[in-house]
């Protein structure tokens, strides 16, 4: 009998397959802290992308940080928010496919035309999902520059707040479908709980974080 | 407009009015959510010139509140942030306090605040008997004003440390677009409503983690006008009727 037939994977291993004609053409310019693009993947791609990780679901693992007690203040507005969290993190050897997608020459041109500068080689992966309510609290991160790109269904919405001269004063809407986001680290951020239409709805992030020389 | 109603209900919508009879269903909601947010408790007719009344009595009055953050690249990873914010208001104990409160007075605001029907819709909410105000104050936002997480825990005061309630009530202008207040529900930042609407009124039960997303606006001279009240429960044995 013959073996089975190994499905394909819609996750391509050259990250130009999943661009589209504007993320094509892209121009290098140096750009500040946080950039927010939409329409520069390709949706159609992505979208076969997104079924390979909903597909995964039964593989994430949750990370789920909650908040202090209310009342832990020792002093009026003497307030100290910890790091918080509810997300799902999909382990790296559960996204082969990933890895290469992201290890690739063309997102790693990508993301230095992106950010404007040069990056080493080699980012490190992470794949996580918010569910419903889902979220990441203030923090200021890793150092180094990261790329997100998120996948997700229809009517998702979240927010990314960060610091914009010297408060948490700038807020972009991430959630949509295809959007890349890039933001340099160390920088004060968090997301708002993910609003969805179904309750099984996810945002999905395939999040790549490069160093940069001589920094 | 230049000087609010006596009685707070004579602002109400039907659905506001029916939370005084006691006939809404969001009637005691807060002995089981820490927070309740509607925007159609007041009759938008009747609040239509209420920002602009704000405006004029106490845009030259309010200070900047600023709590910067901290440098991102002095602190830690995974460190704690401490209570960051950008609004307008005054401490109450100041000059300045003591001019609002005037003012506030001198408008009918304080009355309105302190009137039967405030308190009998926030016992309503409560679904407990609370005592007049302990503390009022007013608050401005301007576009990308936002405050930072914090809980509202006040454990130097004999009282309010073991718990209290607040009522807030805004009146914007036109321009102001999006802010959405993020609350603690089972322990996590799962709780959200958007508070840009004129007329939104928001209760509390407090402490309770919450923050505010950044103010969005048409226009550099949009503003969120935010009136806040604390009650304490009642120490009496008293019950609702």
């Amino acid at each position: 009998m013959a073996a089975a037939k190994k499905k394909r994977s819609a996750i391509p291993q050259d990250f130009s397959a999943l661009l589209s004609t504007r993320g094509r053409k892209l121009p290098r310019e140096v750009r500040g802290p946080v950039i927010h693009a939409e329409g520069l993947l390709d949706g159609a791609a992505l979208s076969g992308v997104l079924r390979e990780l909903d597909a995964q679901v039964t593989a994430l693992e949750t990370r789920d940080v909650a908040l202090p007690p209310a009342n832990s203040a020792t002093a009026p507005f003497a307030d100290r928010l910890p790091l918080v969290e509810r997300r799902s993190v999909l382990p790296v050897e559960k996204a082969p496919d990933l890895v290469a997608l992201i290890s690739s020459a063309s997102f790693h041109a990508f993301a230095e035309t992106l950010v404007g500068s040069s990056l080493e080689p080699s980012p490190q992966l992470e794949v996580f999902a918010f569910s419903r309510d889902g979220y990441v609290g203030p923090q200021v991160g890793t150092r180094g520059v990261r790329i997100d790109l998120t996948l997700s269904r229809a009517g998702a919405h979240q927010l990314l707040v960060h610091e914009a001269e010297g408060h948490l004063s700038s807020a972009l809407a991430v959630a949509k479908h295809g959007t890349v986001l890039a933001m340099r680290l160390p920088h004060w951020h968090f997301t708002t709980p993910l609003q969805t239409r179904s309750p099984k709805d996810r945002r999905w992030v395939v999040r790549a974080t490069f160093q940069e020389p001589n920094r | 407009m230049t000087r609010f109603p006596d009685e707070f209900e004579a602002l109400l919508s039907a659905k506001g009015k029916r939370v005084l009879k006691g006939t809404h269903p969001a009637c005691g909601s807060l002995a089981s959510a820490p927070l309740f947010s509607s925007d159609e408790l007041f009759d938008a007719r009747k609040i239509a010139g209420l920002a602009t009344l704000m405006g004029d009595s106490f845009q030259e009055i309010l200070k900047r509140q600023v709590r910067a953050l901290p440098s991102a690249d002095a602190v830690k990873e995974g460190e704690p942030l401490p209570k960051v914010g950008r609004i307008s208001t005054t401490n109450t104990a100041s000059l300045d306090g003591a001019l609002v409160n005037l003012i506030a007075e001198a408008i009918g605001l304080w009355k309105m605040v302190d009137s039967e029907s405030c308190l009998q819709f926030c016992q309503r909410m409560a679904g407990q008997a609370l005592e007049k105000p302990f503390t009022k104050q007013v608050l401005c936002l301007r576009p990308l004003d936002y405050s930072g997480p914090h809980a509202d825990h006040y454990p130097d005061h004999p009282r309010a440390r073991n718990g209290y309630v607040d009522l807030h009530f805004s009146f914007t202008t036109r321009g102001v677009k999006e802010q959405f207040i993020v609350y603690e529900r089972d322990g996590h930042f799962a709780g959200m409503h958007s508070i840009a609407a004129n007329g939104t009124l928001n209760m509390y039960r407090l402490p309770l983690w919450h923050y505010t997303t950044p103010m969005q606006a048409k226009s550099a001279e949009d503003r969120r006008w935010l009136v806040l009240a604390s009650f304490l429960p009642s120490e009496a044995k008293e019950s609702l009727t």
